[in-house]
């Protein structure tokens, strides 16, 4: 039960989250898509592996 | 776990106000989470039902078990894309399981069906 992992994931957003926010209001919003879309980049690529190990916990267990 | 699970969903209602997909991202990571910590608890279960499969009829327990994998994956998959408003792609997982799991269920089938026309006889 790695909970650090839960928590790394919401950090990661929650600084995506506030840094877009302040780049809407400093006029720049390209910035802030970019900001966005790397941040969220950052979060698949941790969260892809978790998803592999998801599947292979259930094919292991059930047998599949 | 549920106080885990708790804070995750106060973390994504705030993320979801500001940056839904990141709201999005964080839910199917602590799905992840609870899916592996969760299984890995239910092994044991499983060893000791499928110790049952000394049965005459032992191999279609591993076909339900089979079948209740599968559903545990769709289930979790449909409706984490119908959470998100997706609930197209969420019928489409659905279909997709309920495929897999009558592929897996064929062979009772045939059996059954060969059990009938023996009585038939």
């Amino acid at each position: 039960m790695d909970v650090d992992f839960i928590f790394k994931v919401a950090a990661v957003g929650i600084i995506v989250a506030v840094l877009n926010l302040v780049l809407t209001r400093a006029g720049r919003e390209e910035q802030a898509m970019m900001t966005t879309l790397a941040g969220l980049i950052v979060v698949l690529m941790m969260i892809i592996s978790k998803i592999n190990d998801l599947f292979l916990t259930v094919k292991s267990v059930f047998g599949l | 776990m549920i106080g885990i699970l708790l804070v995750a969903a106060v973390l994504i209602v705030v993320l979801r106000r500001n940056s839904p997909e990141q709201a999005f991202a964080l839910t199917v990571a602590c799905l992840c989470v609870v899916g592996i910590a969760l299984l890995e608890q239910t092994s044991q279960l499983l060893e000791r039902i499928s110790a049952f499969s000394y049965l005459p009829n032992g191999e279609f327990l591993q076909a339900a078990v089979k079948a209740v994998g599968l559903s545990i994956l769709t289930q979790t998959a449909s409706d984490t894309c119908s959470d998100f408003g997706q609930s197209a792609l969420a019928g489409k997982i659905e279909l997709a399981g309920k495929l897999a799991i009558l592929a897996v269920a064929m062979p009772l089938f045939d059996t059954l069906l060969e059990m009938i026309q023996r009585m038939l006889e």
